[in-house]
């Protein structure tokens, strides 16, 4: 008796808006594509308190670390 | 953040010469620089970048706030999870807000985006994230672009169902909230789930404790391997610190040999997923099943193995099932795997030596289809359960042991009022009998069974 193979499932659709638009300035600011694609806001999260994580390039993990600081200081200013 | 530093940064990121940053604020304060940037006269060009970074700005707060939010009530469920809707939006986005055992926000995902009445909601997809934050608590919410929250007879089916998984993985479900227009609708409130934000889930401890093994058990085994000592391997329970020191071991390590061990089994890691990929064994009968456990088990006697399938049947991975484990344990078990594997379905398969092949047992068969029924319910099968020695081989699926799985119903509910509060009792009660014959079977008297009933009957 042989098995019945499953259906392919519809892929789930992400919403991918917020992280696209991050990753955009990102992009644009570092004037530098990263090839990176993030499927939740939590895993960008992560990717700016851990660019290592995520990428090999040094010179552009450093520039996120300043990047990451620079926006925490402007929200800081902003706030207060 | 120096002055200083702060200025480099925006200079470098902007293009604004730090001179003409400098001289603005001879006179003003940074708040009054990033409040009013047009004042510096910077060029389009760089407005335009001092305006990204404004947006980033915001952008990153909103996901910062993420780590901070505590769930106590109802109405923080719907202040926080409103924001993320778009009132404007012509299409229904399902999310989920995964919460610890206190309550407080691991993390906020988009399960979905549909159309204008419906969208497509797999447990199986809700549940796999909540396996990666290693959640115990969740909130599910969603939006009728129509305006009117009333929950639909789909929105109704997907809460009970990821309830009755929620149920069997130790996550709970805390609420269901539909966003309407200006209004909502939360499961919760209307008494359709009964479960208090505050408790705090008994399951979390024994859980903490088995990552903890888990950890426990990997720096072991990698201190054996690469002789690195136990005392270089510190990871407490943090898993992206274990997958950074995999990657940039010379972030932890100071002696090459170790830092190249590490890279040498990232490396062995690497072709072994290639290996695996070219040559993914398809399934396609049973006596296949027992051919690749033959070759993979040589050595064992006396196990049971999960094999689990993507949607080609093709072999993703194997699994030997614990043998102490009960049936409870053991349907949470294998779920997750298939969950955390993106596994369609599985196999179970039993090797063992002639002296323990007996017929196949009312237990055996009623065991294997409770197995069925629990992984159905996130949308996994079970194929079939065979049983092999060296003299002897019984596939269910052959003999046709295994039913085709019927799926649990809540669609026959009317929606209004009283009426369909009292069928989602019914269906409640029906769903719930299922589960409780399944613990009864392991662990429960009848006692406790009776217990189970009432408490069914109660809500």
């Amino acid at each position: 008796m042989l098995y019945e193979e499953g259906k392919d499932e519809d892929k789930t659709v992400f919403d991918e808006g917020i992280t696209d638009e991050f990753l955009g300035i990102i992009e644009s600011l570092l004037g530098k594509k990263l090839d990176l694609k993030f499927t939740s806001p939590t895993e960008l999260f992560n990717f700016m308190n851990d660019p290592g994580a995520f990428l090999e390039d040094e010179e552009i993990i450093d520039e996120i670390k300043n990047l990451k600081d620079l926006i925490s200081e402007m929200g800081d200013i902003f706030n207060g | 953040m120096a002055n200083e530093k702060f200025i480099e940064g925006l200079s470098k990121f902007t293009k604004i010469p730090e001179s003409k940053i400098r001289e603005f604020l001879e006179e003003n304060t940074l708040k009054n620089l990033l409040e009013h940037p047009e004042s510096i006269k910077a060029t389009q060009n760089q407005m335009e970048k001092f305006n990204d970074l404004k947006r980033l700005t915001n952008l990153y707060e909103r996901l910062s706030k993420y780590k901070e939010y505590k769930f106590e009530k109802t109405e923080d469920s719907i202040e926080f999870l409103s924001s993320h809707f778009d009132r404007l939006s012509d299409k229904e986005k399902f999310l989920v807000a995964y919460l610890d055992d206190e309550s407080k926000l691991l993390g906020v995902e988009t399960i979905s985006i549909g159309t204008l009445n419906a969208s497509i909601v797999h447990p199986r997809d809700v549940m796999k994230k909540a396996l990666e934050y290693k959640s115990k608590r969740m909130i599910l919410c969603h939006n009728h672009p129509s305006g009117d929250p009333t929950p639909s007879r789909e929105d109704i089916n997907i809460t009970m169902r990821l309830e009755e998984v929620g149920r069997l993985l130790d996550i709970q479900v805390l609420d269901h909230i539909v966003i309407g227009n200006g209004n909502h609708y939360s499961f919760r409130e209307n008494n359709d789930i009964d479960v208090d934000y505050s408790l705090t889930n008994t399951q979390s401890k024994k859980h903490e404790a088995i990552y903890k093994r888990d950890i426990k058990d990997f720096v072991s085994l990698l201190s054996k391997v690469t002789k690195i000592p136990k005392k270089d391997l510190n990871f407490e329970t943090k898993e992206n610190e274990i997958k950074n020191f995999l990657k940039r071991p010379y972030e932890y390590l100071s002696d090459e040999k170790h830092i190249n061990a590490i890279y040498m089994l990232s490396e062995i890691q690497a072709k072994y997923d290639k290996v695996k990929k070219d040559f993914a064994v398809k399934i396609s009968s049973p006596w296949d099943v027992k051919n690749f456990i033959e070759d993979v088990y040589s050595d064992y006697e006396n196990i049971q193995v999960a094999v689990f399938l993507d949607t080609k049947n093709q072999i993703i991975n194997t699994k030997i099932i614990p043998d102490k484990l009960d049936l409870n344990d053991k349907a949470k078990f294998i779920t997750e795997y298939a969950i955390l594997n993106d596994s369609n379905s599985y196999i179970l398969v039993n090797k063992e030596d002639n002296n323990f092949l007996n017929d196949i047992s009312s237990e055996k068969l009623r065991e294997v289809n409770k197995l069925k029924d629990v992984s159905n319910l996130v949308g996994i099968k079970l194929l079939d359960n065979i049983d092999f020695s060296e003299s002897k081989f019984n596939s269910f699926k052959e003999s046709g042991h295994i039913n085709e799985t019927e799926n649990l119903d809540y669609s026959k509910l009317s929606l209004e009022g009283n009426e369909r509060k009292d069928e989602i009792k019914k269906i409640r009660l029906d769903n719930l009998s299922k589960i409780i014959d399944n613990k009864k079977e392991i662990n429960r008297d009848d006692k406790d069974k009776k217990k189970w009933v009432n408490w069914a009957i109660d809500r």
